[in-house]
């Protein structure tokens, strides 16, 4: 099955509890904003960035994901905080965006890109960011790092399914969505602090600020950011 | 959705802009917005114009009110159609759609939908049930 179909389904599936779950605010998004227009947020998921972005700054966030039952849940709680005026809600996949050229006046992808598989997959989602970004607009970016301890066994499994002939890359892996009745696994490409810049230097970005988040970690960061600017 | 997407929506195949849209069911709610008028850029969807051409100031106000619960977006450039569900449309490329819930919304809204989409819209129809 097509990866991108497999996060599809599996983020439909798991909508509710991990809407209940994701409530804490980790990522700088209030960065991105500059002045009054258009903004997007990549990978909505329940809406938390996007909700908390127009309430503060009082300006249009799209969000856009590809699972239909995380937006349903993100427009009730929109309409819930008296902030449906200002945010709307698309289905789509972040390699072929549905919108027009120069639209958004910046743009956040919080932990989004890493479910894309394949390096050109996500070269293409940055590409299509830096079709609809307007001139001078700001991207943050944050993905997972691999670099963390409970992630050593990917290096082992990467270099298994080398030997085995299989084609992955290394980082590819497959992360548990625990229930009561079963496991759901989701698709992630854990990424090094120096992938995620190139993959930007590449989609024709400026790199601004980059460095790592700890969510939770003491030691290892969990998450890495860059702010890039579309820059002509 | 509201109208005002349509300012920013493009075909996320051919990526052909502005798209054009039949509502089936919208809701009215009380809100209001402290912008500079008009809040769209380039397309009025409430009246489906360019800005270019309007004469008279766009209803704003009134446009913002609406909320469309369901509908459909057409693509005029390559006849690709997208469903509007439950306030959302669904935007998706071709392979990520579903062949068997498309069918579904064409068979429970086609009265509504014009004849050009429902035998000959991409990428199912229901040309084989004519």
């Amino acid at each position: 099955m097509d990866p991108t179909l497999s996060v599809k389904r599996v983020f439909e599936e798991i909508a509710v509890s991990y809407g209940y779950l994701r409530r804490r605010l980790w990522a700088p998004v209030g960065v991105v904003v500059r002045g009054p227009g258009v903004y997007l947020d990549g990978g909505c998921g329940p809406g938390q960035y996007s909700l908390y972005i127009a309430e503060r700054f009082g300006v249009w966030v799209v969000c856009l994901d590809l699972a239909f039952n995380m937006l349903v849940l993100a427009f009730k709680r929109a309409r819930r905080r008296g902030v449906d005026a200002l945010v709307d809600f698309v289905e789509a996949d972040m390699s072929s965006l549905p919108f027009r050229e120069n639209v958004f006046m910046g743009g956040f992808y919080v932990a989004s890109l890493h479910h894309k598989p394949w390096w050109i997959g996500r070269l293409r989602v940055l590409r299509e960011a830096w079709r609809v970004l307007k001139k001078n607009s700001l991207l943050l970016v944050t993905v997972w790092s691999l670099l963390q301890p409970r992630f050593l066994k990917v290096f082992f499994d990467w270099m298994r399914y080398r030997l085995q002939g299989i084609r992955v890359e290394l980082g590819d892996t497959l992360v548990p969505w625990r229930r009561r009745d079963r496991v759901l696994w989701r698709y992630y490409h854990l990424f090094t602090l120096c992938e995620l810049e190139d993959l930007l230097r590449y989609s024709g970005f400026r790199l601004g600020k980059c460095g790592s988040l700890r969510v939770r970690a003491k030691v290892f960061p969990e998450n890495y950011y860059c702010i890039a600017v579309k820059e002509s | 959705m509201k109208y005002r997407l349509l300012d920013i929506l493009a075909c996320p195949e051919c990526k052909h802009f502005p798209l054009k849209l039949y509502v089936f069911e919208r809701e009215e709610y009380d809100r209001k917005l402290d912008l500079k008028k008009p809040y769209c850029e380039l397309y009025c969807g409430f009246l489906e114009k360019p800005l270019k051409e309007l004469k008279e100031e766009p209803p704003c106000e009134q446009c913002i009110r609406y909320e469309i619960v369901t509908g459909l977006l057409y693509c005029e450039n390559c006849g690709r159609w997208y469903p509007i569900i439950k306030r959302i449309p669904r935007m998706l490329p071709d392979k990520l759609r579903n062949k068997k819930e498309d069918l579904i919304f064409l068979r429970k809204y086609s009265s509504k939908i014009p004849e050009k989409i429902l035998y000959e819209g991409k990428p199912y129809n229901l040309s084989s049930e004519k």
